[in-house]
């Protein structure tokens, strides 16, 4: 069996061409949030008055006359002091101080904590605490009166000096995030597959580190300029400067020593406090877009969400709809009406679950139809994308946005053969509904339990929100009982859940969804991050539960091998849809959806002979971008011309392909569709 | 420094994969050890503690052949392919490639030690870095180990790495960015970053145990293929013991931070000799697994690792356990073929006793 054939053949060429390209400009989409834009042009308008207002100014900002305190007029624009100087004059030389002195400590702090940062960072060690312990000092003391203990034992008070004190008072606390950014990226697998390819330390560090903190350091950098042009403005109010050197904070301490606020003359000392506002604020709306601008996938999300997904949205619509109508008519009447038979608890009819935050929703779960009787397992089989969890969160109710069940049905059967649609329970009933009736356990959910909280107590809050008015005895014993039911010792009772493996905080998640007797739970993928030992001591004691205390169960896992061991029927998911339905038994031994035997085919075997198996080809679909018709059709073995035209539907099998007459099985694959016949390929795909 | 440095590139030079004798081991592990330190508390007292991660561990890879460790979370399992490609120092032991003995920690010689020995981690989602374009990551490889090679060359030995692993045309993957393939093209670049520094020893530490199920095959028959194309020595890690049936030539199992049996893959994982290996095969899901033989029962779980039990290390979980295994380790006990097992039922005398309900 050759492997070169398994090439991945999800990629539409001249798809990614076009994004290639895309990819090369694609840095200037940061720019087009609107919010970039207004603090790119307003700081740049800034920074063209910083370099080049001096110049085009000719009043002296110095040259005293007899108009003194006039409010702005035509001839003085911002007015004048009272000694008649031109406050416009102050401004727009004063903002090349101002701005050079707070982007040049800028530079310089954030250099400083880009050095400390990540040479603490990734050293580690005792370099470490050393720079740590500096950083930690410089942010308990006051920055303030630092500087200006700093600024007054400096024996020059020009603008040089002060930005030199500006930055040594402001990198600890860039520093500081920096180190904490390098030493999580320092453990990232990336940064180990670069050592293990051989690259230098100084290249990792430069190369693999430092540009995964671009969006850090920017920050960092926008927060010091605005944070250095403040502080210079506080300490040339403070007249710690030199004050004949002109600049926004100069201003600022001659209005004051000339009473400005007490002779009205608000043009005075407005415009100085407006610009550094002004230029803080474009600052900040520039430090929104910087994510989006340095992070690629940002940067491309951006740019795709528009285009590609009405591009998508054509795709998954234009093709499909002709033929939806008459093929889906059949299946409701003649499609699983068999199969309700015996005693059902939970019929799932045609359910529909829509993801409806891209511009075009996706069938996440799409027209799902599926029966579970009572006292049995159904296995749900799926990789990622098939719309497993999706559906385990939608039967169960507790899917949020952007997920939502836009049709179908779920008929709950009672005890006395009364039924309840769940969809259309009030959320007060639903509460009750669940957990009595029917419970569920995650597979993050041995992760879910309180870390402050003992097991004991969290089984018991489970009991007592249900039932409030069993007393604290009834609870306590049956605490103990569910723990017993489930294989922990009673003395753990008042443990942690960080003092229980994590086979055991399962185990206890197993209890607070068994604590009502439900007649339902709904497990997904519960032991998938579990070793395979305890994998099997968790299943094995839920199939004991299962036999004594009679409650149905829907397993939901990728693991088909372990499905197939512990389930009565099992249905495999993909893209969204079940794909065939059948006993596991039955479906072991003889799959028939071409996807079904290429998943089994999927599992090297521990018993029997060796042989060589080979996968699927491809990967699974992006829900997104799924082909027209059949979904599965582009790594099918067996596609046909129809298979792109016509979607298939989960039809009964003829009863020529069913071995025993007991048998049900329903497939969605055209293989088995009398009307379109192209029988001599499926020979050869159910022997292999 | 410098003798040791001059030992190693020496390797590159005098003794080129071809000529090297298909029988000697091109990789040989001689009793690895590591302990980390386990962090003290201020003015902490008492003797120092330690995890003893891996212990004792001998292990051999022989070029054109897989060889497998299986073993489960915190086994010890990921630490030894750490160790072997270097990216920690060991305690002890001795680590010989092409049959000289390697000692390297940074600088040139880590260098030429890594062209020869790569490493293929488990998660495609985190090995890459987001901020660079597949071609960034491939460049970087073939520049550290081919420094001569002009941009042009550099492009073509590109292609080629990704043409080995099915991913063609080249232009078509190495232009984007880590987030815009899936998990199996993402794992095939992680092989085609491998390769790119054409090394004769594979390590990939679960390579597929992140991907899904469907394309898990793809990614081990192009293993496969290239093991036995390029004549490497593939060290497979696993904690899927299925998988490293179907996989592997030779496999190991590890328990504890010790391989406890090892032998040809068929034998160890068809007539199991450690209760252990016996377990991990019970637990395994298998659909075609005759119901009527007696699984062999768990008790308890692993062990601590800071202060593993005396004797050997599974004795509190073992339902076989004897007097002697809560003292003494079990030394290899030969079970034929080149398959052992580090268990005392196969002491002679012990092992005459059919002891394993599973055993034919």
């Amino acid at each position: 069996m050759s492997t070169t054939t398994l090439a991945e053949v999800d990629v539409d060429p001249s798809e990614t061409a076009a994004r290639g390209k895309g990819a090369k400009f694609a840095w200037i989409s940061g720019f087009r949030s609107p919010k970039t834009i207004v603090g790119i042009v307003i700081v740049v308008f800034f920074a063209l008055v910083a370099i080049f207002g001096p110049l085009l100014v000719t009043t002296d900002p110095s040259a005293v006359s007899f108009n003194v305190l006039l409010p702005p007029s035509a001839k003085h624009l911002l007015g004048t002091t009272h000694t008649g100087q031109d406050i416009f004059a102050q401004m727009v030389v004063g903002a090349r101080i101002s701005m050079l002195v707070g982007f040049v400590a800028a530079v310089l702090a954030t250099l400083l904590s880009l050095i400390i940062g990540l040479a603490a960072g990734y050293l580690g060690g005792i370099p470490d605490e050393l720079l740590s312990l500096v950083s930690n000092i410089f942010l308990v003391i006051p920055t303030l009166p630092l500087v200006v203990i700093l600024a007054g034992a400096l024996p020059s008070t020009g603008s040089l000096s002060i930005t030199i004190v500006i930055s040594i008072t402001a990198w600890a606390w860039g520093a500081r995030v920096l180190r904490a950014q390098t030493l999580s990226l320092r453990k990232r697998d990336f940064v180990e597959a670069a050592r293990a390819t051989g690259e230098s330390t100084f290249r990792i560090i430069f190369r693999e580190i430092l540009p995964n903190q671009t969006a850090i350091v920017a920050a960092t950098f926008l927060s010091t300029v605005i944070g250095a042009i403040l502080t210079q403005a506080s300490l040339a109010f403070l007249g710690l400067t030199d004050v004949t050197e002109w600049s926004w904070g100069g201003i600022l301490y001659w209005a004051q020593n000339s009473s400005a606020l007490s002779f009205g003359a608000w043009w005075w000392f407005v415009p100085p406090g407006l610009c550094i506002a002004l230029l803080g604020t474009a600052l900040s709306l520039i430090n929104f877009g910087i994510d989006e601008f340095i992070n690629p996938r940002l940067r491309l999300a951006g740019i795709a969400t528009k285009k590609g997904a009405k591009k998508a949205l054509t795709r998954l619509q234009a093709p499909k709809q002709p033929i939806r109508g008459p093929r889906r008519q059949a299946r409701r009447t003649g499609g699983l009406g068999s199969f309700t038979r015996g005693d059902v608890i939970l019929e799932v009819k045609n359910l529909t679950v829509d993801y409806t935050s891209a511009s075009a929703p996706v069938h996440a779960v799409d027209d799902v139809s599926l029966t579970l009787r009572r006292g049995q397992v159904l296995g749900i089989a799926g990789e990622s994308g098939s719309g497993k969890s999706t559906l385990a969160y939608a039967i169960t109710r507790l899917h949020r946005p952007p997920a939502e069940i836009t049709g179908g049905e779920l008929i709950y059967t009672n005890r006395d053969g009364s039924t309840v649609d769940i969809l259309k329970l009030t959320d007060r009933e639903l509460t009750d509904f669940r957990w009595e009736e029917l419970s569920i356990v995650f597979q993050s959910a041995m992760n879910a339990l309180n870390p402050i909280l003992r097991v004991g107590a969290q089984i018991e809050d489970a009991i007592a929100a249900h039932r409030p008015d069993m007393d604290a005895q009834g609870r306590s014993d049956r605490v103990r009982e569910l723990m017993g039911l489930v294989g922990i010792s009673i003395d753990r009772v008042s443990a942690y859940p960080h003092e229980l493996s994590g086979g055991m905080r399962q185990r206890v998640m197993i209890a607070i969804a068994l604590a009502l007797d439900p007649e339902i739970i709904v497990m997904d993928e519960p032991t998938t991050a579990l070793d395979v030992v305890i994998q099997r001591q968790i299943v094995e004691k839920i199939m004991e539960l299962k036999d004594r205390l009679g409650f149905s169960v829907i397993f939901i896992t990728h693991d088909l091998s372990m499905l197939i061991e512990l389930s009565d029927e099992i249905a495999i998911m993909y893209a969204g849809r079940i794909v065939e339905v059948g006993s596991a038994q039955e479906f072991y031994r003889n799959p028939k959806h071409p996807y079904s035997q290429g998943l089994l085919g999927s599992f090297p075997t521990l018993s029997g002979p060796k042989k060589v198996l080979t996968g699927i080809v491809g990967a699974p679909p992006d829900l997104r971008s799924l082909p027209s018709g059949c979904p599965f059709r582009t790594r099918c073995p067996h596609a046909f011309d129809a298979c792109a035209t016509i979607e298939p539907v989960l039809l009964p099998l003829p009863t020529v392909e069913v071995p025993s007459a007991n048998e049900l099985r329903s497939v969605s694959c055209h293989l088995y569709d009398p009307e379109l016949t192209r029988v001599p390929a499926l020979a050869e795909g159910v022997a292999k | 420094m410098t003798t040791e440095n001059s030992r190693i590139t020496n390797v590159g030079a005098d003794m080129t994969v071809e000529a090297w004798p298909s029988n000697e081991p091109v990789l040989k592990v001689r009793g690895l050890t590591k302990h980390f330190p386990v962090r003290r508390r201020f003015l902490g007292r008492g003797p120092k503690k330690v995890v003893h991660a891996v212990e004792n561990v001998d292990l051999e890879l022989y070029a054109g052949q897989v060889t497998a460790i299986i073993g489960e979370s915190g086994s010890g399992k990921s630490t030894v392919a750490r160790l072997l490609a270097q990216l920690y120092v060991p305690t002890s032991g001795e680590i010989a490639l092409y049959g000289k003995p390697v000692h390297v920690k940074h600088g040139k010689a880590f260098r030429t030690y890594v062209g020869q020995v790569q490493l293929i981690l488990q998660d495609p989602f985190g090995s890459f870095n987001p901020v660079h374009t597949i071609a960034y990551h491939l460049r970087r490889v073939l520049r550290i180990h081919n420094p001569s090679l002009g941009l042009k060359a550099i492009d073509d030995r590109m292609a080629e790495v990704l043409k080995e692993v099915n991913l063609a045309p080249a232009n078509q993957f190495s232009e984007k960015y880590p987030h815009e393939l899936s998990g199996g093209q993402r794992q095939r670049i992680s092989i085609a970053r491998a390769l790119a520094a054409n090394p004769s020893v594979l390590l990939a530490d679960e390579p597929v145990s992140m991907l899904d199920v469907s394309i898990r095959l793809g990614i081990l028959n192009l293993l496969e293929k290239l093991a036995t194309e390029r004549n490497l020595a593939l060290l497979y890690i696993t904690h899927d013991i299925a998988s490293a049936r179907y996989f592997a030539t030779t496999a190991t199992v590890m328990y504890a931070g010790e391989l406890i049996e090892g032998g040809p893959a068929e034998a160890v994982t068809q007539q199991a000799g450690h209760p252990y290996t016996q377990l991990l095969i019970a637990s395994a899901p298998d659909p075609d697994r005759d119901e009527s033989v007696e699984r062999i029962k768990d008790i308890g779980q692993p062990p601590s690792l800071i202060d593993p039990p005396a004797g050997c290390r599974f004795h509190p979980r073992c339902p076989f356990a004897m007097e002697k295994c809560h003292t003494e380790a079990p030394p290899k006990f030969d079970l034929g073929d080149g398959h052992w097992a580090r268990c005392w039922l196969h002491e002679s005398g012990a092992a005459a006793t059919p002891m394993f309900p599973k055993e034919e």
